[in-house]
């Protein structure tokens, strides 16, 4: 039998696995816990940082830097880009413990509105790259 | 204390009242109990036997403390009071307040002592702009507290009121009666708390008021300290200077993404948050006395630099914040602030701090740290900001019409 195509939740922590590197979160160092809630059901997962360098368990150790809870609806507009993270917590639609700085680089692994309008990017994507 | 207004503060939680320390705020007047851009008081009123106090004057202690001299009546005339009110109040999580009623008569009185208190919750954008909420509003009496709450969606805040000694609590108030004796006092700590609620979070733990008073005086005193001190003759100017210390710490603010470190915020009672340009002017103009809030401003700015192209908030990569707000209609994207990044100056300004950093402390290693920010930050001079095409000037034009800033730059009214 054919695997069963994960659920957005799932493909958007498949992809930050495999990302392995993100250069914009090279100041992120330490754990996010992600717990999504889907009617009775909470899911977790554990995001490390560590000098740009990403892992993703389902299992964590000790208390992390960083607890974000949401609704799964919620979370998977946030993770898709529709819903923007911060304003999500301002209203009380995602629930945040510790350090603030890990929900702000991790925003970055959401994708933003649209492509960027120009082509030439410079030195900026350049020298990230 | 300036035209007839009291203010105190710690970072973007402060309180403003008038000279008797009263608070009866109308919708566009920023009076009240604010934090984290919201009104959580808009009326505090004290009576005495239904009689409203008069103000003999108010001692400006710290600029997170003040104390009130009070007596019954609101005349301008003298009066020969036999009783005499001291309110001395202070910031922390909402605030304190010591509210002490000496007798100086020869026997004893009884008093009936009430505090009004209501909250509009506005958003300071809505008191700035006269708007009407959108929300439905709560109160309960629970546990000797009054808990004053607004709710919208999912967006929940509530100031608790209660007092240290027995009160009778209604939905608008607190009383108290009470027998003072003859030459006696009576004497109650009345506390304000703010909470923001929702999404599961658990409510703002209570600060211990005095040991938040006393971190407070503490955090005064190292900061003064650390900066350069002024040995002169002339009075005047070492008192000058050190009040100028003081004011500056008064403008400090953590924000919850600078883990305990502050930088300047713009200023009491609009601009008490993060901003671009004025957080980099302050920490400039500074930076020979307290270089520490450049450090943290360079850091929080430029964690906080944009990544991605989003109209709403006009954010571009590279490019450097205008400001940050936590209030409801940001909250709803109602406004852009969460944060907003229509600036045209803050981003060169950015590289001109980091660089007057490196020159004032000779801190190499901060700008190796930033090195990515800095060269983002002049991509994005090249790139975006030259938005009628190489020619080596800087533009702007918000892509957000409805709600973004029309002029962004100094100023951008």
């Amino acid at each position: 039998m054919a695997k069963p195509t994960p659920d957005p939740t799932e493909r958007f922590f498949d992809a930050v696995a495999e990302f392995g590197y993100a250069p914009l979160l090279r100041k992120a160092e330490g754990t996010t816990r992600f717990e999504i809630v889907d009617g009775k059901r909470t899911s977790r997962w554990f995001v490390t940082a560590n000098k740009g360098h990403l892992s993703v368990s389902r299992r964590g150790a000790g208390d992390p830097e960083c607890a974000i809870r949401a609704d799964k609806a919620i979370f998977e507009k946030i993770a898709s880009g529709k819903l923007n993270a911060v304003a999500a917590v301002l209203r009380g639609d995602l629930a945040i413990e510790g350090d603030w700085r890990l929900l702000i680089w991790m925003q970055r692994l959401f994708p933003g509105q649209r492509p960027p309008r120009r082509t030439r990017t410079a030195g900026y994507a350049r020298r990230r790259g | 204390m300036s035209d007839g207004v009291v203010k105190i503060l710690d970072g973007n939680t402060f309180v403003v009242s008038d000279e008797a320390g009263d608070i009866e705020a109308s919708l566009t007047d920023p009076t009240g109990l604010f934090s984290f851009d919201t009104r959580f008081l808009s009326k505090w009123v004290l009576t005495i036997n239904g009689q409203r106090l008069g103000a003999l004057s108010v001692d400006d202690l710290q600029y997170f403390e003040t104390r009130f001299f009070l007596v019954p009546g609101t005349g301008t005339v003298y009066i020969d009071a036999k009783l005499s009110v001291i309110r001395q109040r202070s910031v922390a999580a909402g605030f304190h307040e010591d509210l002490t009623i000496l007798n100086h008569a020869d026997k004893s009185v009884t008093l009936d002592i009430r505090i009004e208190a209501a909250s509009d919750f506005a958003d300071l954008f809505e008191v700035k702009d006269a708007l009407k909420k959108k929300g439905t509003y709560s109160t309960s009496t629970r546990g000797g507290k009054l808990v004053l709450g607004y709710d919208r969606g999912p967006f929940s805040r509530a100031t608790e009121i209660s007092a240290t000694k027995p009160a009778r609590v209604d939905s608008e108030g607190l009383s108290f009666r009470v027998r003072v004796p003859a030459h006696g006092e009576w004497t109650t700590g009345l506390d304000v708390v703010t909470a923001r609620l929702g999404g599961g979070q658990a409510p703002v733990k209570v600060a211990d008021p005095a040991r938040a008073r006393a971190r407070m005086a503490r955090d005064l005193d190292r900061w003064i300290s650390a900066a350069p001190r002024i040995e002169c003759d002339w009075d005047a100017l070492k008192n000058t200077y050190r009040r100028s210390l003081v004011d500056l710490a008064a403008l400090r603010f953590s924000p919850p993404i600078a883990g305990g470190r502050s930088l300047p915020a713009a200023g009491l009672p609009w601009f008490m948050t993060m901003f671009g340009r004025d957080s980099i002017f302050t920490s400039l103009q500074a930076l020979p006395f307290t270089p520490e809030l450049a450090a943290t401003t360079l850091r929080a700015l430029g964690d906080w630099q944009g990544v991605r192209l989003d109209d709403f908030r006009d954010e571009d990569p590279g490019r450097i914040l205008h400001e940050m707000r936590y209030g409801e209609m940001t909250a709803f994207e109602e406004r852009p602030h969460s944060p907003y990044y229509g600036s045209v100056d803050a981003t060169p300004l950015y590289v001109i701090l980091l660089d007057e950093y490196e020159l004032w402390t000779g801190d190499r290693a901060i700008v190796r740290e930033l090195e990515i920010e800095a060269r983002a930050a002049l991509a994005w001079i090249d790139e975006y900001a030259d938005i009628a095409g190489d020619t080596g000037y800087i533009w702007y034009k918000r892509r957000n019409e409805k709600t973004g800033l029309e002029n962004q730059c100094w100023k951008d009214s």
